[in-house]
């Protein structure tokens, strides 16, 4: 079994809702990241989104724009990042990690060697932002042969037909987008997304994960009442790069970002 | 069999893109989710006026009385004699209103974001051309205007920049990634996604998804 599904399962018999952190691989620099993967555990995380610096991350908002720059500037590449999973794994063998992305990077390896080195190294899940399932015939087949999930969004604007093929398609679980724009946005609507969250139940037994608008322990609480899972980004990135002159402190800090929001879910 | 070859080739170009907007191995609709909506809607209605005889009416009377088509032509003698040859011809696109091809393309799109009934119009552009030929048909049509540009490009062309703002629209200097048209695209999709109920995107770039 896929250490998501296997995951998934295991918080449903405890009647808990998943915590999934996402952070920039090679933010602020790349011998840091897979001590913060540690540290988001620690605090209570189930699953570790990993995002891939790419330059042009055309969904994301400018905390998570900055966050790819400055791990790009510090040389970030794919193949480092699939070295930092494999790192993460001498440890945590157990953690499910989904990367993140944009599909240029991927593509610029070859879909077969990226979804061979990540089999390989320990990934379980990749969420390609900008690879919808209409566009994964030839991505998506790669992934699944080697018991990799493809992950896909599912938007507030996105159709019911478009919905039921992300349905199809989807694996490990649903990102539901919270609302309309990038990451980081302003507000989020707890009741709002309990309507939308209503017919995907429907349509599919996948975990529904909530992203984008998730700040505080509040928030997160709010929403893992209506999903089985949220995901916080650009919180934790706001901490990451209000530090990056002091990234001793970082660890500690996405801690106790992460550790308010778990202590909430939970109460 | 070289010309079997070509033709080939060219009745293969008559049918695409497909219908998923595939140019064989390029195109598509390489997009976030978030951004699916938008391109459908502008699919449906593109699809819906294509072929409506009163929207090509519009579309041509536009052309002919507000831009100045057809454009002339405009046989380069000397020019011409002096490369020893081939004849020169230069189609007068630089006699169209706004000063460019550009608004070719933009009075067309703003028909349709007429159609719409969206209330407000965004760009991206490099040099600023395509950035005041949509400035100058948002304010025909009363369309509320913000134009994304990037902020090297900013500096660079200050005296289409002033021309836009002239025109009643926004110039948004993007300061992200290399500020230069990229950028300014990938900031416009941003505004899109967040501003989809109201706003049509009026792109000018050969660079963005399906359709």
């Amino acid at each position: 079994m896929n250490r998501i599904d296997q995951r998934f399962s295991e918080l449903k018999q405890q009647g808990r809702k998943a915590l999934i952190p996402y952070i920039t691989a090679g933010d602020p620099a790349p011998q840091y990241t897979v001590g913060f993967m540690h540290a988001l555990v620690d605090a209570g995380a189930d699953v570790i989104e990993l995002g891939v610096p790419f330059s042009d991350p055309m969904a994301d908002g400018p905390v998570i724009q900055k966050a790819c720059e400055r791990a790009l500037k510090q040389g970030t590449r794919l193949v480092d990042l699939l070295e930092m999973v494999a790192e993460f794994r001498q440890t945590d063998t157990t953690t499910p990690i989904v990367l993140m992305g944009y599909l240029n990077p991927i593509e610029r390896i070859g879909y077969e060697v990226f979804a061979d080195k990540a089999a390989s190294v320990g990934v379980d899940g990749v969420l390609v932002v900008d690879m919808p399932p209409e566009e994964a015939d030839e991505f998506g087949p790669l992934l699944k042969a080697r018991g990799l999930a493809a992950i896909f969004l599912v938007a507030p604007t996105t159709s019911h037909a478009r919905a039921a093929t992300i349905c199809a398609h989807g694996e490990g679980y649903l990102y539901y987008v919270s609302l309309k724009g990038v990451t980081g946005a302003a507000t989020l609507n707890a009741e709002d997304v309990a309507e939308h969250l209503a017919p995907l139940r429907d349509m599919t037994d996948l975990p529904l994960c909530v992203g984008f608008g998730i700040r505080d322990g509040v928030t997160a609480a709010e929403v893992a009442k209506v999903a089985d899972g949220v995901i916080v980004g650009s919180a934790l990135v706001n901490r990451i790069a209000d530090s990056v002159d002091a990234p001793e402190t970082i660890a500690g800090q996405l801690k106790s970002v992460l550790a308010e929001m778990r202590t909430a879910m939970d109460a | 069999m070289t010309v079997s070859a070509t033709e080939t080739k060219f009745s293969d170009l008559t049918r695409m893109p497909d219908a998923r907007g595939h140019f064989g191995p390029y195109g598509g609709r390489f997009v976030s989710e978030t951004l699916s909506f938008a391109l459908e809607e502008l699919e449906q209605i593109y699809l819906s006026l294509r072929d409506d005889p009163d929207f090509q009416a519009e579309f041509d009377r536009d052309l002919a009385h507000y831009v100045g088509r057809p454009s002339p032509l405009y046989h380069a003698k000397r020019w011409s004699e002096s490369l020893g040859g081939a004849q020169i011809w230069l189609k007068r696109e630089d006699l169209n209103h706004t000063g460019a091809h550009k608004v070719n393309n933009t009075i067309g799109q703003a028909l349709l974001a007429k159609k719409t009934g969206k209330p407000r119009v965004i760009a991206e552009t490099g040099a600023g051309q395509h950035g005041v030929a949509t400035a100058t048909v948002a304010a025909r049509l009363g369309l509320e205007c913000d134009v994304y540009m990037g902020a090297a490009d900013v500096q660079r062309q200050k005296l289409n920049v002033y021309r836009m703002r002239l025109l009643g629209a926004r110039v948004i200097p993007v300061e992200s990634g290399t500020r230069a048209l990229k950028d300014a695209m990938n900031e416009a999709l941003r505004d899109w996604v967040t501003n989809v109920d109201n706003t049509f995107y009026i792109i000018g770039t050969v660079a963005g998804p399906h359709p």
